[in-house]
């Protein structure tokens, strides 16, 4: 087996190259929209706190990123779970809890 | 009278080769029978006419041309070897502010009806130099090297020149000086890479080459040495692309070694 080893050893090492690939596109998403990753994180907080006005959402769990798709448009993804069977929403319906984030 | 294609030889960063391109580029179609002007935008720091051999040969430059001192035929140094092929030099002297885009325009209009083709060494930087290079362009050709700092500039470029769309017939990318060595090891963004990044459709790939050294030392484009040197054969090849001929790219893809292909076997 050593022989194997040996021989697999390198195989999950990131390699230079790849390393280089993966910062040049987060790099160069924010280069084209001017935006620092701070900032990022700051609308994401800020998105949080609207959707949690609608959805009892499970905060922690979130991801919001801007992503270079479909070749040089820059997205806004975010994935935010929602938390469907959450103790706080029990007894309530849907309807009573909107009134209730809105009116807060 | 030919309505020549003016195309802008430009990167962001500096040292990548923009110059040997464009001299490249120039010779080799002009070695397939085209009339070609290469046009140095680099004022204040002229190199065309050093790669070209035509050093000794400048007489008057861009400069003079737009300030009316002589005549564009008078400033223009014919190639030693192929007279269909033209080099206007940049001033030495003077700096990028002598001359603005609208003059540089008017300069490029005036030059695509003396050649079919006009090749225009763009200086670093996105300040006033590249916008006078871009502004009478009919296309350009990006030039990067697989280096982060490179491709983060060629990204800028590119992002300038989606902005002037309407005005461009398009862009292609050049990727200079590839290792294959590297490519090899993986310790190298591949072309394949660079051109997912960028999203740029791809129009050569120039390996890496002492021959370029020697043949810049010769004053004489590499693309025009006698020989089987990669990289004259890869600028010939993109000379070949620019007219519209379909020609296979080298392959510098990340080859698996002989170690790779047993580990491929393993896995």
């Amino acid at each position: 087996m050593s022989i194997i080893n040996w021989l697999f050893g390198n195989r999950k090492k990131e390699s230079s190259g790849d390393k280089a690939v993966s910062r040049m596109k987060m790099m160069l998403v924010h280069d084209r929209v001017q935006v620092p990753p701070e900032m990022v994180q700051e609308m994401k907080e800020e998105l949080l706190k609207v959707m949690e006005k609608y959805f009892p959402i499970d905060a922690p769990g979130a991801e919001c990123a801007i992503k270079t798709k479909e070749g040089r448009t820059t997205f806004i993804i975010t994935n935010v779970p929602v938390l469907a069977n959450s103790t706080s929403l029990k007894g309530k319906s849907e309807k009573e809890h909107l009134k209730e984030s809105v009116g807060a | 009278m030919p309505n020549g294609r003016v195309i802008v030889v430009t990167s962001g960063k500096g040292g990548v080769g923009k110059t040997t391109t464009t001299a490249n580029i120039g010779a080799a179609l002009a070695k397939l029978g085209q009339n070609v002007c290469v046009v140095d935008m680099d004022i204040g720091l002229r190199n065309l006419d050093i790669l070209m051999g035509l050093e000794n040969r400048v007489v008057y430059n861009l400069v003079d041309v737009v300030e009316g001192s002589c005549k564009l035929k008078q400033a223009l140094v014919k190639d030693k070897k192929l007279p269909n092929l033209a080099l206007l030099p940049a001033a030495q002297t003077r700096d990028k502010t002598a001359v603005n885009a609208q003059q540089a325009k008017e300069l490029m209009t005036e030059l695509a009806k003396m050649f079919d083709f006009v090749l225009v060494d763009c200086p670093a930087g996105i300040e006033s130099g590249f916008q006078n290079s871009i502004s009478g362009a009919d296309e350009a050709v990006v030039v990067v090297t697989p280096e982060m700092s490179s491709v983060r500039d060629a990204d800028r470029i590119v992002g300038l020149l989606e902005s002037k769309k309407d005005e461009l017939n398009g862009y292609k990318l050049i990727v200079n000086r590839l290792k294959p060595g590297l490519i090899e090891t993986q310790d190298m963004m591949s072309v394949e890479d660079i051109c997912e990044i960028l999203s740029v459709d791809l129009i050569g790939i120039v390996p890496d080459d002492e021959a370029v050294i020697i043949s810049t030392n010769k004053g004489e484009p590499v693309a025009l040495t006698p020989g089987n040197q990669l990289s004259g054969k890869a600028y010939r090849n993109i000379a070949k692309r620019i007219l519209g001929e379909d020609v296979p790219f080298l392959d510098f893809s990340r080859k698996l070694g002989f170690m790779n292909k047993i580990k491929a076997l393993f896995s």
